[in-house]
């Protein structure tokens, strides 16, 4: 059966019937639907990031990625060109505009197999170098001038990467490996080590797997910066940038929502931030700063927010003569300020310190009937904290033997995000009276309080679309379906009308009315209702692409998707947020292939037999022949051809006496008609003993 | 005759002892026996101390008499018997030495009644009625079913009185009851006559039969606790004996003399052992233990036997350590060894500190430098070494489950680094294990959370917390009381109560088994098995909890680390003992127990005290262990010492632990192991996990890390061929890399070279007779290189190089 994305066979109300009857007489039987489509998945780039202003050659690891034709990007900024392909194996060619956005850029590579999964390139602030094997031993390893990002890869079994460094003593630099947050498998371990070998600093999973730390030097000289993979797992798509740099670096805010129209002292907690001048960049307009005082790992601000800021989701970020930091997330609320020690006024917003064992205590008065909204923002702004709200009846004036717990959460499943720590309650009060509201943190990070902030608002009916497809790959003739899930918070019943914007000629989707529903929504959105709409193309060539931006008609919201981008397996992975579908006009494979084994063993001078299963569309008769890629040195297909005999067909395989030995993870078995059209199939690991 | 010599502490109890000629005392035991009511009764054991350090008992050679009959009276065998209220000195003499003590009558005014906890079940459990093999048994014997040792008085009350309808009991002809027709098999017995008529057993129970066999309210009377004199003692020669005297007390505040309802047990009969009457017989040189048993409640007697006296010159010294262990010495007349010399210690010291041996560099620099104090300078710097803290992150690593087994791929990983980062700032021990046992967050970022694996609940943290930081074993009392020590179910249930807060959410982030520890305060410990609910109690001590939002692991924190906690700061102590003096004071380190008491306790108190006093600071008791001269001393023994084994009278030498090993070959032939994934230059040491696959840890006995239990060491025929032929050594040898190579290529000539090697291995400058060996065997050899190769390779094989001196 096809994947779930790819592309599907049912239709909607008046048209499925129309639509089953082309589906019947177009496919005909139950043997040309299991003929697979396997689209271009992209598995890795190396290398991951680059420069402003610069182009650059860099080499794509995947599967089916012959044929491709273009690099889109979905940000402005880097214009990508294929220069070279092959099933397994990309040539790309990169331009950074002078003017791109700092950080993460996504995009697919589009061909008639269809779209891509999702890749990620970074744009950079300070000099990019790659590194150069060997240089796993500290006597043979490479000497680097530092401030640099380093571009490299742990590839191979027993590789490790090492990078000699010379500083001064007293100077303080930062190291910072990005492998996971470049969606690399790669789960690596960083170590500092003196000249005499001996370790300074060891790290792992700082930023979930990415090692950092800051490090002062007591002494100058050559010093040792080693990168091995943790658990020995090494695969050729596990790349890695490490930057190393003095500064700035963010690892927080506090407090983390600034309310519009006041000046806010802000402490921004990071390494390296003593370096002056600093400038501070703000994501929207109309923000200026003071700053009031600078330390290496603090710096205090004074923020004035502009009056008529923008509500929601906000970040800042430094800029100093030692380079630019990363960006630190704040809120700009839209209810009121609550103060300190006094009741809890709804609406009313509070900034707090969420201290361990130490709950804050928020009594408050609510009527019967009333619906109240309580939401804590923390995790969700970066801060490394696990709250949890409750509501006790009774309040001040009760003894704590009176009250009585009557809601409680602790991480509410927020839509489109996979791991949440921020609780949120929507309360409606069955009787009139005083309450008390119970923010708790859970854990203990360090004995530090951490700051968060608390909503108390009336219920904000609204509505959130979610992609569930971000690539459509439409077929010759038949309609495709861009999946959503509707998501009705605080209540939200009402109709909705959704449409797509952005197709380009040829491409064509009309707009969706979501029905009203008669329930209430949910509380916190975990409930979803499907949608589908339809698309269709006409007259376009195979490989013509779109980007297809779906809109809500409540308040012109545009549905998104948190993207995992994984890649060399492992455990190392990211999410890009995508605003769009990539839709393009996709052939049809006449065949297609799987390999009846995960693995395949081999000895020196021996062989091996792989079976393979064919399927082909009715008609399709074609002689096959078959060959593979990423074979080891030493081991050999032996010509083999496929005419119309039942499947499985019986490649064979065979080792030299001199082949080499391993665990070769990427092995493909590719299949070519006549005509020359090929056909991959899944790629299998190969064990040479 | 008995002839003994007691310690000096004992000749300074107050009373017992009178002055009379010279150096020569007499001295009566018990000090002040207290006799409650009406008829009690008391031996007594007289003891002579020669001025020349002989002790003798002569009990049956004394002469007694009462200063006061109508209050106490005494026979001529020394048995003092309670007529009134007063005090009475019972005077004793011995040829021309007299001593005495004074026996205070108490509650004379009225016969004191028989009671079943107090009389019955002594006796009970005196004879093995309610034994394990006995009623005692899970099922009892034919129908009749007594708790083990009499830990349920009630229980076995209603057995005795009610169950079977009443006819154990024969209330209106006491001597027709089963209770004692049976023993006494003048009914049927399975267990055969166990009890004579008339006896002071037989007596006893009756009277309580006569008396309307009650059981008194459970406060009224119950055993709370037994003592022994003497409890230390040094028999000198063989077959010399000592009576042992027991004494009881009971939660009424009364006592009495429980010698003959004791059971007596030595932990070694081959050095002392002991009769049912509690006497007291040498056997060869050494030290043991008596364990002295009633109702559930276990005292010992330390017994040192000495059989060759030595002359033992006295130590004069200052520091604390020394005095115990030399003042012991000299009461078991065991002559210490030399002090090891500097090389020696300098090895010693690396090894025990650091994990591996110094450098050629660090033995010249060590060796040549004049400094009196360098030994305690080397061991401040090595203190100081990032080395130290993965050493002890690996031995800790091995005491709290760092493996993936049960920390899942990267619990291991994190946990590691937690433990080098706590050890690297010198964390005091008790904010250590207060941060491990009050963690909370996921393991990611709050490693210390490890110390909860998923699946450890609260019964095994009971366990592990109990058996890693207090020494104490209470595992038993998970099924049931311990029918030998003092640990209840009570006791342990209400130790896995202060773990039942302890709860985990999942799904908390994107890596593989990610969780969160969290508290829920309001949940309470229930059984897994019998259902009941059960409130934080500490261990031996009173209950807690009270406050339902308090975390209950910090209050068993702050009760564990509080300064007079009797078990946290000897079990640590006794640790780190064990890890530089190569065996605890007491053993196994986490076995504490009444019945398995330290070899030398006056140390062990002091090295507590003194580490509480110091706030918990490791880096200080190493300090303290590393400069006193009894961790300085030679490991040659001497013909005086070579049999002792517990009183650190010579430096017990042991093989080097895996890592210690490896990393040791790796450092003398400067060819690193090189471990898969590991960068080139990681040490054995800083593994994170015992999953790193490495043929030669595993053969050296690398711990799997799945039990908290201590390592253990074994010898086997794998080792042995992997050091001659595996690759591990010959390897490094050999190795274009390795120091040979290098030391060849700058053209030293054979006599350079051996020194290098020998400092590089054995950490000291070779002897002439070494020098000129090697020489020859160079000489003999096809090439030089292959030569010195083998050379080297007798070196890294020697027992001088694999084991700790």
């Amino acid at each position: 059966m096809p994947e779930r994305d790819d592309y599907n066979f049912s239709g909607l109300l008046m048209r499925q019937i129309a639509a089953s009857m082309l589906l019947a007489a177009t496919l005909g039987s139950a043997s040309e639907i299991a003929v697979k489509h396997r689209p271009p998945r992209l598995a890795s780039i190396f290398p991951q990031g680059s420069e402003r202003g610069k182009t650059l050659a860099l080499e794509a690891r995947g599967e089916n990625l012959d044929r491709a034709q273009d690099v889109v990007f979905l940000t402005p900024g880097i214009e990508g060109r294929l220069t070279e392909a092959t099933h397994t194996r990309l040539s790309l060619e990169f331009t950074v505009s002078s003017d791109a956005a700092w950080g993460p850029h996504y995009f697919r590579i589009v061909g008639p197999r269809g779209a891509s999964s999702l890749g990620l390139f970074r744009v950079g602030d300070q000099v990019h170098r790659t590194e150069t094997e060997p240089n796993g031993h500290l006597d043979s390893c490479h000497g680097i001038e530092i401030p640099v990002t380093l571009n490299g890869r742990l590839d191979h079994a027993r590789d490790i990467d090492i990078f000699r460094i010379r500083v001064e003593a007293g100077e303080h630099w930062i190291f910072d490996v990005r492998s996971a947050r470049n969606g690399s498998g790669l789960d690596p371990s960083m170590i500092l080590l003196d000249r005499d070998g001996r370790k300074l600093r060891h790290s792992e999973d700082h930023f979930i797997w990415d090692p950092f730390f800051s490090h002062e030097f007591e002494s100058g000289g050559d010093h040792f910066v080693v990168l091995q993979p943790t658990r020995g797992r090494a695969n050729p798509d596990h790349g890695y940038q490490l930057d190393i740099h003095q500064g700035p670096f963010l690892s927080g805010l506090a407090p983390v929502a600034l309310p519009a129209g006041t000046e806010s002292f802000v402490s921004v907690h990071g390494a390296g931030l003593s370096a002056a001048p600093v400038d501070v960049e703000f994501s929207d307009e109309g923000f200026s700063e003071h700053v009031v005082q600078a330390g290496r790992d603090q710096l205090r601000l004074r923020v004035l927010v502009p009056a008529d800021a923008r509500a929601g989701m906000h970040w800042l970020a430094l800029s100093s003569s030692k380079g630019r930091s990363n960006k630190a997330r704040f809120w700009v609320p839209s209810l009121p300020s609550g103060s300190e020690g006094a009741a809890l006024a709804i609406p009313s917003g509070f900034s707090g310190i969420a201290r361990y064992r130490s709950p804050d205590r928020f009594p408050f008065r609510a009527s019967a009937g009333e619906t109240v909204a309580f939401e804590i923002r923390a995790h969700r702004l970066g801060v490394p904290v696990d709250m949890k709200l409750e509501i006790l009846s009774g309040g001040e004036g009760q003894t704590e033997g009176e009250s009585v717990s009557i809601a409680e959460n602790d991480d509410a499943r927020l839509p489109g995000t996979r791991f949440n720590k921020d609780p949120v309650i929507v309360h409606t009060f069955e009787d009139s009276g005083q309450y008390e509201l119970l923010a708790r943190s859970l854990t203990d990070v360090d004995g530090h309080g951490l700051p968060y902030f608390l909503e108390a608002r009336r219920p904000m009916p609204r509505m959130e679309l979610l992609l569930d497809t971000d690539r459509l790959h439409v077929f010759d003739g038949l309609e495709a379906r861009i999946r959503l899930t509707a998501f009705r918070l605080d209540g939200f019943n009402e109709s909705a009308t959704v449409s797509v914007e952005g197709l380009s000629t040829g491409f064509e989707a009309d707009p969706v009315l979501i029905p009203p529903v008669e329930q209430d929504g949910s509380a916190d959105g975990s409930q979803g209702q499907k949608v589908e709409i339809a698309l269709r193309a006409s007259d376009l060539p195979h490989g013509s692409h779109a980007q297809a931006r779906i809109v809500s008609s409540v308040d012109g919201s545009i549905a998104w998707k948190s993207v995992r981008i994984a890649s060399g397996g492992g455990e190392g992975a990211t999410d890009g947020r995508v605003d769009s579908a990539t839709v393009v006009v996709t052939e049809r494979p006449e065949f297609s292939l799987e390999v009846q084994r995960n693995t395949v063993n081999l000895v020196r001078g021996g062989s091996a037999a792989v079976p393979v299963h064919l399927e082909r569309r009715e008609n399709f008769a074609s002689e096959l022949s078959f060959r593979a890629e990423n074979l080891p040195p030493g081991v050999l297909l032996e010509p083999s051809t496929a005419g119309l005999a039942p499947s499985p067909i019986t490649l064979t395989l065979k080792a030299r006496s001199d082949a080499r030995t391993g665990t070769f993870t990427h092995v493909t078995i590719l299949g070519a008609d006549s005509e020359g059209r090929t056909e991959q199939a899944p790629p299998f690991t190969l064990i040479v003993d | 005759m008995r002839t003994l010599d007691l310690a000096a502490a004992l000749l300074s109890i107050g009373g017992l002892c009178t002055l009379s000629g010279g150096q020569t005392e007499l001295a009566v035991l018990p000090e002040n026996p207290m006799l409650f009511g009406k008829g009690a009764e008391q031996r007594l054991v007289v003891i002579v101390h020669h001025g020349d350090g002989r002790t003798e008992e002569v009990t049956e050679q004394a002469h007694f008499r009462s200063m006061r009959p109508a209050v106490a009276t005494v026979s001529e065998d020394g048995l003092v018997q309670a007529k009134a209220f007063g005090g009475a000195r019972i005077e004793a003499r011995y040829g021309s030495l007299s001593g005495g003590t004074v026996a205070l009558v108490q509650r004379a005014e009225a016969r004191r009644r028989s009671t079943f906890s107090g009389d019955v079940l002594p006796v009970l459990t005196k004879l093995g009625c309610n034994g394990g093999n006995c009623h005692g048994a899970m099922g009892g014997q034919n129908g009749f079913k007594l708790s083990l040792f009499g830990y349920h008085p009630s229980d076995d009350h209603a057995m005795i009185v009610n169950a079977a309808g009443g006819r154990r009991i024969d209330l209106a002809a006491p001597e027709e009851s089963l209770l004692l027709r049976k023993p006494t098999f003048q009914e049927a017995h399975g267990g055969g006559q166990i009890l004579e008529a008339g006896s002071d057993d037989y007596r006893t129970l009756l009277a309580w039969i006569r008396d309307g066999a009650r059981l008194e309210p459970a406060v009224n009377r119950r055993l709370v606790g037994v003592a022994v004199h003497p409890s230390e003692i040094v028999l000198h020669g063989l077959d010399q004996t000592l009576q042992l005297l027991v004494t009881a007390r009971f939660s009424d505040g009364s006592e009495s003399d429980f010698t003959g309802l004791a059971h007596f047990e030595s932990n070694d009969p081959t050095i002392a052992d002991v009769d049912d009457d509690g006497v007291l017989r040498s056997g060869r040189r050494g030290e043991t233990a008596v364990l002295v048993r009633a109702m559930g409640e276990v005292v010992a007697a330390r017994v040192g036997v000495v059989t060759a006296k030595h002359a033992v010159p006295r130590t004069e010294t200052d520091h604390f350590i020394d005095r115990h262990v030399f003042r012991k010495l000299e009461e078991l007349h065991v002559p210490p060894s030399g002090l090891a010399d500097d090389a020696t210690f300098l090895r010693r010291a690396y090894l025990d500190i650091i994990g591996e041996i110094p450098s050629s560099d660090e033995v010249r620099e060590f060796l040549a430098s004049s400094d009196p104090a360098k030994r305690a300078r080397v061991v401040d710097r090595l203190l100081e070494r990032p080395e130290y803290a993965d050493f002890w992150s690996l031995y800790w690593g091995d005491h709290l489950n760092n493996t993936k087994q049960l920390l899942y791929n990267k619990g291991p990983y994190t946990f590691t680094r937690w433990l080098y980062e706590a050890f690297r700032a010198n964390m005091p021990y008790d904010e250590f294990v207060r941060k491990l046992m009050t963690s909370s967050g996921n393991m990611y970022d709050s490693p210390a959370t490890s110390f909860y694996p998923l699946m450890k609940k609260p019964l095994d943290l009971a366990a592990q917390t109990s058996q890693l930081f207090l020494g104490v074993r209470i595992d038993c009392a998970r099924c049931h009381n311990h029918p030998m020590e003092r640990w209840t179910q009570a006791d342990y249930n209400g130790m896995a109560a202060f773990f039942s807060q302890v709860k985990y959410k999942g799904g908390v982030g994107p890596r593989n088994n990610e969780r969160t520890l969290y508290l829920e305060f309001e949940r309470a410990f229930t059984h897994p098995e019998n259902g009941k609910t059960y409130r934080p109690k500490y261990l031996g001590g009173p209950y807690a909890g009270a406050d339902p939002m308090s975390d209950r692991r910090a209050e068993l924190v702050d009760w564990m680390t509080s300064a007079d906690n009797p078990f946290f700061s000897r079990a640590i102590v006794n640790r780190m003992w064990k890890q530089f003096m190569g065996r605890g004071l007491v053993e196994p380190v986490d076995d504490f127990r009444d019945t398995n008491p330290a070899s030398n306790p006056g140390l062990l108190d002091e090295l507590a005290r003194n580490f509480v006093q110091s706030g918990y600071d490791l880096h200080h008791l190493i300090r303290s262990i590393t400069s006193s001269r009894a961790y300085q001393l030679s490991s040659v023994p001497t013909h005086g010492n070579k049999d002792d084994t517990v009183g650190y009278s010579h430096f017990y030498i042991r093989r080097l632990s895996a890592e210690q090993l490896l990393d040791s070959i790796a450092r003398a032939t400067g060819v690193p192991e090189e471990f898969f994934s590991f960068y080139p230059g990681t040490r054995a040491a800083q593994l994170p996990e015992p999953e790193v696959p490495s043929y030669f840890l595993d053969v050296f006995d690398r711990p799997s890390r799945q039990l908290v239990s201590d390592r253990v060491t074994t010898s086997s025929l794998n080792q042995a061929l992997h050091l001659v032929s595996g690759d591990t050594v010959q390897d490094k040898v050999a190795d274009d890399r390795g120091v040979l190579r290098h030391l060849l290529a700058e053209g030293l000539g054979h006599a350079e070279i051996l020194e290098e090697l020998h400092l590089r291995t054995l950490s000291r400058y070779p002897t002439p007779s070494e020098i000129r060996d090697a020489e020859a065997a160079v000489h003999n050899s096809p090439t030089r290189e292959r030569g010195l190769e083998d050379v080297f390779w007798a070196l890294l094989n020697s027992r001088e190089f694999l084991y700790q001196h």
